[in-house]
């Protein structure tokens, strides 16, 4: 890859992906250093996707595969991603937001990733199936089954 | 005004359905009337629209320098090793080693023979 490949890439999707990081992780610190991470691997890879679609999906794939190496990484010293979590995760939610980074800490990875995608940057279940290597059911049956789970939280803090 | 109608409720996935915008004229239809499932989706909405109005952070500037300070150090590294697989197809090198040559049998011919 070219320098000025990488460069626009980093440009076009870097705060994206950064974001995308933050959602799973919820860790400042941990975001740095997988977004790092991933554009090492975007540096070593042979030839990037030429579409610009295409790119964005390759991106957030490797983004994701990245923030779990990340979670087996400090599973080993913290046990859990749960205590990882709570033990460093920064805020950044509206305070009257339905849910709270913690209940979407609840959510399996998967289940976050997807909301992630669908609701915030409005891929079809169809292209999350190919980014998580899923099909499109599982897909639609993850996103249902979180945002249900979300809706539990609301309606317990309705009561 | 809104009535129950517990017979008839749509699955919850049909209301997550609708609630993503996936239209539905029977649903929409049940809504107008049932108030716990209107009340469901309306969760739903929430939840969807907290999600995405949630604003996107900046990529910390020391983060920045430091993917492409390592870009740059690794390019460096890869011209280098670009370098010494590829040498033999570089023209100018190529000319240099011939020159070289040359230049080393003419002398060695005028002072040792």
């Amino acid at each position: 890859m070219k320098e000025r490949e990488f460069k626009a890439l980093y440009n076009d999707f870097g705060r994206k992906l950064y974001n995308f990081i933050l959602w799973l992780t919820q860790n400042r610190s941990a975001s740095d250093d997988i977004l790092q991470n991933v554009f090492i691997k975007v540096w070593n890879c042979y030839k990037a996707p030429s579409n610009s679609d295409e790119q964005q999906k390759w991106l957030f794939a490797i983004a994701r595969n990245a923030s779990l190496d990340y979670f087996r990484k400090t599973a080993r010293i913290s046990r859990t991603c749960t205590r990882f979590r709570q033990e460093y995760y920064s805020p950044a939610i509206d305070p009257d937001a339905s849910f709270t980074w913690q209940e979407l800490g609840n959510l399996e990875e998967k289940e976050q990733s997807i909301l992630y995608l669908h609701i915030k940057i409005g891929y079809t279940y169809k292209e999350i199936a190919d980014i998580l290597s899923l099909n499109e059911s599982q897909v639609r049956v993850k996103a249902f089954r979180a945002l249900k789970k979300l809706r539990n939280c609301l309606e317990k803090k309705e009561i | 005004m809104k009535t129950q109608d517990y017979m008839n409720h749509p699955s919850e996935d049909s209301l997550i359905s609708c609630a993503l915008l996936e239209r539905d004229e029977e649903i929409s239809e049940h809504l107008f009337q049932c108030e716990s499932c209107s009340e469901f989706v309306e969760d739903i909405r929430t939840i969807c629209s907290d999600i995405s109005s949630i604003e996107d952070e900046d990529i910390p500037l020391s983060l920045q320098k430091k993917i492409y300070h390592i870009t740059k150090k690794r390019a460096k590294h890869y011209r280098f090793l670009n370098f010494i697989q590829t040498w033999y197809r570089n023209p100018v090198v190529i000319g240099m080693i011939a020159v070289f040559a040359v230049l080393f049998s003419f002398f060695f011919y005028i002072f040792f023979l």
